[in-house]
């Protein structure tokens, strides 16, 4: 079984992979869907989406005779980022709590 | 369909959005053609989707409402943002995802009410059922005599002596049986101490009456006065002591039989109208 992942999961899923170093749209899908079952279509939107709040900047640079277009993240993005970490943790725990130990808050 | 039509019919379907947005969207999906490479191209492809439906999802992201043109080639609309209505005569089955990503499909809406509020099965209301005959909480001991109704007379009973014999079973095996059981002895040890005590007194009468009486008579030729007196008493004391006894025998003999026949009666009759 799968669980899904909604939209906010998968923007701080983009914003991680693009904060850990510049990458280009190709390489943020294969990420991205080597954790989470996603169609190859859902990350554009998401990248679209980053761009236009200001937490990811676009630049071209040329790879192997063609433009690529990498992305990197803001300082804006970077805190958004650490709010997307801390809901994680506190939503994370919460789902562990109850799916892994039972209801075991005395 | 190769990466030169996906993209051209990407465009097309982007007619209605920014040029800027137009633009991005063919540079994005350009790109990640030539990265996948020719030999992964016609795989991508097929992941991608048809590129009508991908241009509508650019559109509804981009907060471009597409014209309904746009809409009924997309074929498949968001539900929220759907300008074309549930009207629209080309509703895809299968709605593409809004933003994205992967929820299942909702069902229609009326199929997702049916779920919420399943009607309640069989009960018709919120009135309890009445209850399937002999089915019924149990009723005390006595009330077995409800099951006189003639037409299930036979299945009526049965459940009765059913009920009658786990009331019983429950009586026996409950605690409380056991400490009813201990103040009973403890009150009937009482009632035969209480009994015995004219008995006892009898008996000491009779002996210090004895003893007063012989010591009397050993006093009699040294003090003759106080001699007789003695005698006196302690024969006064037998003759008490002697009463005192036969009227406790008597009173054992003929009450207390009869409160413990009583007290035994009564657990028999007890046990009697349980069984009845």
């Amino acid at each position: 079984m799968t669980f899904t992942t909604g939209a906010a999961l998968l923007e701080a899923l983009v914003l991680s992979a693009v904060n850990h170093s510049d990458t280009y749209g190709y390489k943020i899908t294969q990420d991205v869907r080597s954790v989470v079952d996603v169609s190859e279509s859902t990350l554009y939107p998401v990248l679209r989406r980053l761009q236009k709040e200001g937490y990811l900047a676009a630049y071209d640079q040329e790879f192997a005779g063609r433009n690529r277009r990498y992305y990197t993240i803001t300082l804006q993005g970077q805190e958004h980022l650490k709010l997307c970490r801390e809901a994680w943790e506190t939503y994370s725990s919460k789902i562990e709590s109850l799916l892994l130990g039972g209801i075991s808050d005395e | 369909m190769n990466k030169t039509e996906f993209l051209k019919t990407l465009e097309a379907g982007l007619a209605a959005a920014s040029p800027e947005e137009r633009v991005a969207a063919l540079q994005y999906y350009g790109e990640y053609l030539d990265e996948a490479g020719p030999e992964l191209e016609q795989e991508v492809l097929a992941q991608l989707g048809s590129p009508e439906k991908l241009a509508a999802e650019i559109l509804a992201m981009s907060g471009t409402a597409p014209d309904t043109t746009a809409a009924a080639g997309a074929g498949a609309q968001t539900p929220p943002a759907a300008t074309a209505g549930p009207e629209a005569p080309a509703q895809a089955p299968a709605p593409a995802a809004p933003a994205g990503h992967n929820f299942p499909p909702l069902p229609p809406l009326p199929a997702l009410r049916n779920q919420v509020y399943p009607p309640p099965p069989g009960a018709g209301g919120p009135t309890y059922p009445p209850p399937p005959h002999g089915a019924g909480g149990p009723p005390p001991p006595g009330a077995g005599g409800q099951a006189a109704a003639p037409p299930v007379y036979d299945t009526q009973r049965n459940t009765a002596a059913k009920i009658v014999l786990i009331v019983l079973l429950v009586l026996l095996l409950s605690p409380i049986w056991g400490a009813l059981l201990g103040v009973a002895v403890a009150l009937l040890a009482v009632v035969i101490v209480l009994f015995l005590i004219p008995i006892i007194v009898a008996v000491a009468l009779v002996a210090a009456g004895l003893v007063s009486a012989i010591a009397g008579i050993i006093v009699i030729p040294a003090a003759t006065g106080a001699g007789l007196v003695g005698l006196g008493l302690g024969l006064l004391c037998v003759g008490l002591g002697l009463l005192c006894g036969w009227g406790g025998v008597l009173l054992l003999g003929r009450v207390l039989p009869g409160m413990v026949g009583g007290f035994f009666r009564g657990i028999g009759s007890l046990v009697r109208k349980i069984f009845k």
